[in-house]
């Protein structure tokens, strides 16, 4: 896997709408190469491994600190934050690492442990995002995808194919901004996340027996096939929201006329951040959106495999993308 | 706390600084920034709510909505004085009292 961007002082890169400098020798798939974008404001997020660091600093933390999110399975811990005014977000995942993102998320301190294999894509995956979001980001649960000039979501709760539809458009000639979680700044411009599509079992299967263009398979990572894909070279503006469903049957594409608000403040990847500034600024992001982005119904009905969605909306962006030409 | 009507209709209500509002095209999202919680609104709801924030008390806001929509003035006002009640509950609106009131 290539690196980011190497100088002294550790590697630079970018990723969900900042600049990141990492001081220790972490491999981190789909950061490279560097991107073009010249224009991200602000200081670079220093990630780090200081173990230590977080154990002091969390341990001083008073009475004030809240949970601001949990994720179980069943009665087992998989995922926690908490939040702290002086110290900041304690991100921890139970058997893989715990990180401690300062205030202003300029400084993400890591404690990896020390026979996980999942840390570096849990740091990409969980990690930044929620950096990226303390730093003024909306990240929105979704899969985002360029085509032409501009970037396209794809938006569904885990498990309807947002995976297996994405790999298809990648292999259809689309760059890849992320997976699952793309960062929007205020102007609606999307920023591209790890150039990584991770690829559940079943949906595995549904990309078919051989090799599939534009992926180029890694490995597994918790029990998930891992594809280096192509990654933009710079950040697009969202050409359009593709909300995907269940459906029994119906057009495969519809458009939205009245895009309601819940499905975008339900589409936010971030829960964890719950101050009244981030709060505020995520619903005028989503009016932002429902006012000047395009929203559309995706019906995946039984029957109607992946490929030819994305054959579907592959046709379905390029006439958007004329259309804005 | 109940208020009567008499004394509503001249309240004058504004939206507190810890709850925030935003329109979208079929549906005003009012949101609670104490507690998180989002509060949908119809676009009459919403317009409502605009109205309410601005007029110096709700039977002028009554008013205004009446001449807006065309309506008779004591169904709207009647209407009103329901939605704020449900606002008032819901902690969206606060009643500004009058200096030296």
């Amino acid at each position: 896997m290539p690196r980011a961007d190497e100088r002294a002082g550790g590697f630079h890169a970018q990723a969900f709408g900042i600049r990141l400098v990492f001081q220790d020798d972490l491999d981190l798939p789909g950061l490279s190469p560097p991107l073009l974008t010249a224009d991200l404001a602000g200081a670079p997020t220093k990630v780090r491994h200081a173990p230590e660091e977080i154990e002091d600093l969390w341990a001083g933390a008073g009475s004030t600190r809240t949970r601001t999110r949990e994720i179980l399975d069943g009665e087992r811990l998989l995922l926690s934050v908490d939040h702290d005014a002086d110290r900041g977000y304690l991100l921890r995942l139970p058997g893989i690492g715990t990180a401690l993102i300062s205030p202003d998320g300029l400084d993400v301190r890591c404690a990896p442990d020390a026979d996980s294999a999942d840390w570096q894509s849990m740091l990409v995956g969980q990690v930044l995002p929620l950096a990226a979001t303390v730093r003024g980001l909306e990240v929105f649960h979704a899969a985002g995808l360029v085509r032409g000039e501009r970037a396209y979501l794809l938006c569904a709760a885990q498990g309807v194919g947002k995976t297996s539809l994405a790999a298809h458009l990648v292999a259809a000639g689309a760059s890849l901004l992320s997976d699952d979680v793309v960062a929007l700044d205020d102007r609606l411009i999307a920023h591209p996340g790890a150039a990584v599509l991770y690829v559940r079992d079943p949906e595995l299967r549904n990309l078919g027996p051989g090799p599939v263009p534009g992926l180029k398979r890694l490995g597994t990572t918790r029990g998930r096939a891992m594809f280096a894909v192509e990654r933009p070279g710079r950040a697009r503006p969202v050409g359009a929201i593709y909300f995907l469903e269940r459906a029994g049957s119906g057009e495969p594409i519809e458009a939205v006329q009245c895009p309601t608000p819940i499905d975008l403040l339900g589409a936010t990847f971030n829960l964890s951040v719950r101050t009244p500034a981030r709060l505020a600024h995520h619903l005028e992001l989503c009016g932002r959106l429902a006012e000047r982005v395009l929203t559309f119904r995706v019906r995946i009905v039984p029957g109607r495999g992946a490929a030819d969605l994305a054959r579907t909306l592959t046709a379905h962006i390029d006439a958007l993308e004329t259309a804005c030409v | 706390m109940t208020i009567d009507d008499d004394t509503l209709l001249k309240a004058r209500l504004r939206l507190p600084q810890h709850v925030v509002h935003r329109t979208f095209v079929a549906e005003t999202v009012v949101l609670n920034l104490e507690t998180g919680k989002y509060h949908g609104l119809n676009p009459t709801a919403g317009r409502m709510l605009d109205v309410l924030d601005c007029a110096p008390t709700v039977g002028d806001a009554a008013a205004n909505i009446a001449d807006e929509y065309e309506q008779d003035q004591a169904t709207v006002t009647a209407d009103l004085l329901t939605f704020c009640r449900d606002l008032l509950d819901r902690k969206l609106v606060e009643v500004v009292v009058a200096e030296g009131g």
